[in-house]
């Protein structure tokens, strides 16, 4: 909804709360309104000629701003789940605790750092583990139900892969109420 | 986020243009699709990010998944290498070899006319955890350094390992390696 125009400018409607908000985060950068605008305008466009979906991409930055700050590296993929097989028979309980520990570390820094934690983590996950063919969560009356599909998956990664998950749900700050794992199945319900 | 409210404000006419466009073709209004553009910028820069990061760092995860890399926390992975390395050295060396080599098939196949840059600017990439990390090549002799605090020394045997594989599936001989903890280096000739 274009209203005027000037010299290759025009006004544009925006939300006044939007606007807002813009204000603060350029004075905080201290730059002006215009250029904050102008700029995620202008990469908008670019993401949108790249095909991408900005709102997907923006999910995938913010898994990937975890990685980072947490010490996240690559790995490929045959790797990971030989060595988990390996690992695993040598010392299991070790494992398990470190992946936990692992899970409560990315729990207890998403809970600080984003409002909707449980989304952020899902986002997470799907980044970082590209070798699951499902992860999702259903909201039910008194419980949240968690679920992790990989047919690559072999016993020991998802015995693994679950200590991480329920690592992360608690340190979120929910209670785990009944967790399962199959080989490459893990259910898991968690409630407040 | 937004209210009923509206405020107008000035734009670059080219960039309302191209967004006219793209709301069209999603069947939405451009104010639409300026609030969403300008609503997603104000949640990426609450967590510290931009948009132009996100088109940056979306080629990257891409790539590392048709490479067949996953992400994973080094603490952990470094452990695990670590005990597999103790329980069997031959076993974790061979695996980690055969990821090697079936890693530079990758490029040999899908990027025949130079494969060694592609996989040094993607193996670049991929190692963001290690502080200094280089792959450095002058006419037949490539020179690979790793050096971070964090590799034990079984990580370094392995990933040497790793990086010996795919330099020797691109045609290189490898005639000089060494790895202790924190560091590894290696020098190879075409062959």
């Amino acid at each position: 909804m274009v209203v005027e125009r000037s010299r290759g400018k025009k006004l544009v409607y925006v939300s006044e709360d939007l606007l807002d908000a813009i204000s603060a985060i350029s004075k905080k950068k201290g730059e002006s309104i215009s250029k904050f605008v102008e700029d995620n305008l202008k990469e908008a466009v670019r993401v949108e000629q790249l095909g991408h979906d900005s709102g997907e991409m923006v999910s995938l930055l913010e898994s990937l701003q975890v990685q980072r700050v947490l010490g996240g590296t690559f790995v490929p993929l045959d790797v990971l789940t030989q060595m988990c097989n390996r690992s695993f028979v040598q010392e299991k309980d070790l494992l398990m605790s470190l992946w936990f520990d692992s899970g409560k570390l990315y729990g207890k820094y998403i809970v600080e750092r984003y409002g909707s934690p449980i989304a952020a983590f899902m986002n997470l996950l799907k980044t970082m583990r590209w070798d699951l063919n499902e992860v999702a969560i259903r909201e039910e009356k008194s419980a949240s139900k968690f679920r992790c599909v990989s047919t690559s998956l072999n016993e020991s990664g998802t015995d693994l892969l679950s200590q991480f998950i329920e690592g992360a749900i608690i340190a979120m700050g929910f209670k785990v109420t009944r967790k399962e794992s199959l080989k490459g199945l893990i259910m898991i319900d968690f409630s407040r | 986020m937004t209210s009923d409210k509206r405020k107008t404000f000035v734009a670059r006419e080219d960039l309302l243009q191209q967004l006219n466009e793209i709301a069209k073709r999603s069947g939405r209004s451009l104010y639409e699709t300026v609030n969403d553009v300008l609503e997603l910028s104000i949640h990426a820069s609450e967590v510290g990010i931009s948009m132009r990061d996100a088109i940056d760092n979306r080629h990257l995860i891409k790539n590392a998944k048709e490479k067949g890399m996953v992400l994973g926390l080094e603490n952990v992975w470094l452990e695990m290498a670590d005990i597999s390395y103790s329980a069997s050295k031959e076993k974790s060396l061979a695996v980690w070899s055969g990821a090697g080599k079936w890693f530079a098939k990758r490029y040999m196949i899908e990027c025949t006319d130079d494969p060694f840059s592609a996989l040094k600017h993607d193996l670049e990439s991929f190692v963001w955890n290690v502080p200094e990390f280089t792959i450095s090549r002058k006419d037949r002799e490539v020179v690979v350094r790793a050096i971070s605090p964090s590799f034990t020394e079984a990580y370094s045997s392995l990933f040497l390992a790793f990086l010996i594989s795919c330099l020797e599936t691109l045609g290189f001989e490898v005639v000089e390696k060494e790895s202790s903890r924190g560091s590894l280096r290696l020098k190879a000739i075409l062959g």
